[in-house]
């Protein structure tokens, strides 16, 4: 054994110092490493002297009656977040479930509901825009013109009596007070 | 890990408090010696030893059951020792800190001629780098096989032993310089 392997070994086992057949040998012959054995051996001895004093019986009550208590409360903390999800966490996957539905299926996103008939309010908008967009029924010299215009697209240019019978009155009286009646 | 061991532990892992209590037991004189060997304080050390326990409840769930309960304990009360560490030195960067005494409080033994010694001795192994003293308290005093140290600090086993090496030799120029 050389003294470099002697020495890393030796170092190793402070705290445990056993040495081995061919450790000893090489004690007997080298003066060096034999010191520097009986200084770790020394070291050895002072480290073990420095002992601490033990935890007291009071000392663990103590903590472990701290550690209780914050068990309690991190287990008071867990039950209580386990009672909001299962009190409001079921409504949120709930209404998570129904959103994903409604983008899936194609429904128009935020239809509101008409508290009395249940129709939404989208058909009702429908309704009215369709109401509303109907022609300008005034009758006018435009309104007459268009009139005038579909009837000979329709009829040929010769269909005065079908043109004169198919008016209504309002019709009528407008193209006889703006128009001359021997031109139609 | 015994039977009796394992048992609890999955006692403890169920919810059962009493084997947890137990369990704590079983290990407190321990986890409370390499608290307080590594920070040198006995508040902290108990402080320290409480948070390692309150962890181990609330992880335990974790726990596979691989290595022993008690090496699992070792290696949460080495993290929070190792942090607290980490923490005090900077803080001790801040100015204005009120500055205590690093002495760990050891007990001087009456058979031990000297008291200078042992005081300086605590004051090396305190001004041993965080790892190498953790190391060395593991080693030396928990009288842990390097293997299982290095399971507990996550090392290769050489790193652990280089540490270990490079701890006694600190502390041996220490005595030497001493006489």
């Amino acid at each position: 054994m050389d003294c470099g392997r002697f020495k890393n070994k030796i170092t190793q086992s402070v705290g445990s110092l056993i040495l081995e057949n061919d450790e000893k040998i090489h004690l007997e012959q080298c003066d060096q490493c034999r010191n520097l054995y009986e200084e770790y051996i020394n070291l050895e001895k002072e480290l073990s002297g420095l002992t601490i004093e033990p935890l007291s019986a009071v000392e663990f009550a103590l903590m472990q009656q701290k550690i209780d208590n914050n068990i309690n409360r991190y287990n008071r903390r867990a039950i209580s977040f386990y009672n909001l999800f299962t009190r409001y966490g079921a409504g949120l996957v709930a209404v998570g479930f129904l959103f994903f539905v409604s983008l899936w299926s194609g429904f128009e996103y935020g239809v509101y509901y008409s508290e009395n008939d249940g129709q939404s309010e989208t058909y009702y908008l429908a309704e009215y825009e369709d109401e509303n967009s109907s022609e300008d029924e005034t009758i006018n010299d435009e309104y007459i013109d268009l009139l005038l215009y579909d009837y000979t697209q329709n009829n040929g240019y010769n269909s005065g009596d079908l043109l004169l019978g198919d008016l209504t009155v309002d019709e009528f009286d407008y193209l006889e007070n703006n128009l001359d009646l021997g031109d139609i | 890990m015994g039977i009796d061991n394992k048992e609890l532990v999955a006692r403890a892992k169920d919810g059962d408090r009493q084997a947890f209590d137990k369990l704590v037991k079983e290990n407190k004189d321990k986890m409370f010696a390499l608290t307080l060997r590594m920070t040198g304080d006995r508040e902290v050390a108990l402080d320290l030893m409480q948070d390692t326990f309150l962890t181990a409840y609330k992880e335990i769930g974790r726990f596979r059951g691989e290595a022993g309960f008690s090496s699992w304990l070792y290696r949460i009360a080495s993290n929070k020792a190792l942090n607290y560490l980490k923490r005090k030195k900077i803080l001790s960067f801040i100015p204005l800190t009120e500055k205590t005494s690093d002495a760990v409080s050891y007990e001087m033994p009456d058979n031990i001629d000297g008291e200078g010694l042992n005081k300086e001795l605590a004051l090396a192994i305190n001004s041993l780098p965080p790892k190498q003293k953790l190391v060395f308290n593991l080693r030396f005093y928990e009288q842990l096989p390097f293997g299982k140290i290095a399971g507990i600090l996550n090392k290769s086993e050489s790193t652990v032993k280089t540490n270990y090496q490079k701890a006694i030799e600190k502390l041996r120029k220490k005595l030497e310089s001493f006489r």
